[in-house]
């Protein structure tokens, strides 16, 4: 029985960084209605970026992602005014194309600089024993992350001005136009953030998991799930239902081959909305 | 005559291959309250959208204070004071009633005079401070359409444009924001009025402009043009 117990705690740390990944995603689509498909390869990126620097620095991979959260910002402005400033109003197969072609040119020079081979960040922080059971100290260390930095962002969203006009402009464009508010800037910073996160979970999962280039596709179709699972443009409640997703597969981990893992997650996904068809913290009308 | 505050030369504009008006010109007297009037579908609305840069203007210039602004985007323009509370309230629905409020503030001109001028929502709309935590999306139309005017008021107008300032409220709440504007008047507050209540809007404002078919047929005194026949007959059902 404890071991299950156990499982679900590890289910849970593992799913605040899915959380974390996902409230990229979330931000994103919420201010500006896109669905951002370079997701996956910026979580790859956050990997490799993480690998990079702690080969370079060999210091705690957990304080690499202040620099790496910065990088973040600056790869997504770039990547806004590649791809997205000009789809923003555009039908919203433009954004999913132009997006995904980003996504493919990281992924293709991603291979051609690292191959598809696997790498890890080989760096552990000591584990915490309960019992018989000892919590790996990474994830401890990358949960605790994940937390801090959606809290941060929350604390920026509802307490800054900066993060208010965010908000402002997911609400309505037009009459944030009307305040002063320049909303092409702040959909660009909306983005910027968006990628940050993205590359800060993908750090996260590289100090807990060997990974590949390919990596970040897995873990962009657990933030759509996610995502839409907490309501399309909730970001806090994307860090919940990433937690409650990871709760799931440490609860079932424990009686069934983790093949199976993605069948049940995918069957709760089309429960969930079908039951709640705008998410389970999405707002009751339109 | 005093100075002109916002004037219209020509104005075009219109929505896809619709072309809504049709050479607008006017001249909006500082310090005075001006009215737009004018059938469904005129080209009320569209007009201020233009001078706002929501919608793009075709052709025709916006000056304001004699200086051009008609390439202008909104926010650049709000920024210089033009401020538009538009129809159907336009709120942050998710945001609370201060935030929506503190998002008026937010232009670097309006940003230092935030404190006093929320006091002075509160002090019109004394509803709004009871409900300042509530989220915008869960008040009544009447309360929205307060916070509507709190919001633009925040943005320190030098030009403040209405759209449809009574629709939809009750008589009596009407003519309190009807009082409303007449102090905001007082203060010296430019203030374009576009309102279906043609006998109410005759009677608060200074100068009047009748819209028809994206044209300007009438304009003068508000006083002489409630006297005109084909007013009375168009607009005032008598």
């Amino acid at each position: 029985m404890s071991g299950i117990l156990a499982s679900m705690i590890d289910g849970l740390l593992i799913g605040s960084v899915y959380g974390l990944a996902a409230m990229g995603l979330s931000l994103i689509w919420g201010v500006m209605d896109v669905i951002n498909l370079t997701h996956g390869s910026m979580i790859a990126l956050g990997m490799f970026g993480m690998y990079l620097l702690f080969s370079a620095t060999a210091s705690n991979a957990y304080f690499l992602l202040a620099p790496l959260i910065v990088v973040g910002l600056v790869l997504g402005i770039i990547v806004y005014w590649l791809a997205v400033n000009w789809v923003v109003d555009r039908p919203i197969l433009m954004s999913l194309l132009s997006t995904f072609a980003v996504n493919m040119v990281v992924i293709g020079l991603g291979t051609a600089i690292w191959s598809t081979s696997p790498y890890n960040v080989n760096f552990s922080v000591p584990g915490i024993t309960v019992g018989e059971y000892t919590f790996t100290g990474n994830h401890i260390a990358a949960a605790s992350s994940a937390v801090v930095i959606a809290l941060l962002l929350e604390l920026f969203l509802r307490r800054t001005r900066a993060g208010k006009a965010i908000r402002a402009v997911a609400d309505n464009r037009a009459a944030a136009e009307l305040m002063g508010i320049s909303s092409t800037r702040v959909l660009m910073v909306a983005f910027a953030i968006g990628i940050a996160l993205a590359m800060a979970s993908g750090a996260l999962v590289s100090t807990l998991f060997p990974f590949t280039i390919l990596s970040g596709a897995g873990y962009q179709l657990k933030s759509f799930v996610v995502t839409v699972l907490a309501g399309l443009g909730k970001p806090f409640g994307a860090l919940i239902a990433g937690v409650l997703l990871g709760l799931l597969e440490g609860a079932v981990s424990p009686f069934i081959a983790v093949s199976w893992i993605p069948l049940i997650e995918f069957g709760l996904f089309v429960v969930v909305l079908i039951a709640f068809p705008r998410g389970i913290f999405g707002k009751a009308t339109a | 005559m005093t100075d002109v505050a916002l004037e219209l030369q020509n104005l075009e504009s219109g929505y896809g291959e619709v072309q809504v008006l049709w050479g607008i010109s006017l001249k909006v007297r500082a310090g005075k309250l001006t009215t737009i009037i004018g059938a469904n579908g005129a080209g009320k609305t569209t007009t201020l959208r233009t001078i706002m840069g929501s919608t793009r203007p075709w052709g025709g210039r916006i000056l304001l204070d004699g200086e051009d602004v008609t390439k202008l985007s909104p926010h650049a323009k709000a920024g210089r004071g033009m401020v538009l509370v538009p129809e159907g309230r336009q709120l942050f629905p998710d945001m609370s009633v201060a935030e929506n409020l503190e998002m008026g503030a937010y232009s670097r001109r309006a940003r230092p005079r935030q404190k006093e001028n929320l006091e002075r929502v509160y002090a019109a709309f004394p509803r709004l401070k009871e409900r300042s935590k509530q989220k915008a999306s869960t008040l009544s139309g009447g309360e929205q359409q307060m916070v509507a005017l709190g919001r633009g008021l925040m943005q320190e107008p030098v030009v403040l444009m209405i759209d449809e300032l009574s629709l939809g409220l009750a008589p009596v709440l009407a003519q309190q924001l009807f009082l409303t504007l007449k102090q905001l008047k007082e203060q010296g507050i430019t203030i374009i009025l576009v309102e279906q209540n043609v006998h109410l809007a005759l009677a608060v404002s200074d100068y009047t402009y009748v819209l028809a078919e994206g044209r300007v047929p009438i304009e003068g005194e508000s006083q002489q043009v409630a006297l005109m026949d084909e007013v009375r007959r168009a607009y005032l059902g008598l």
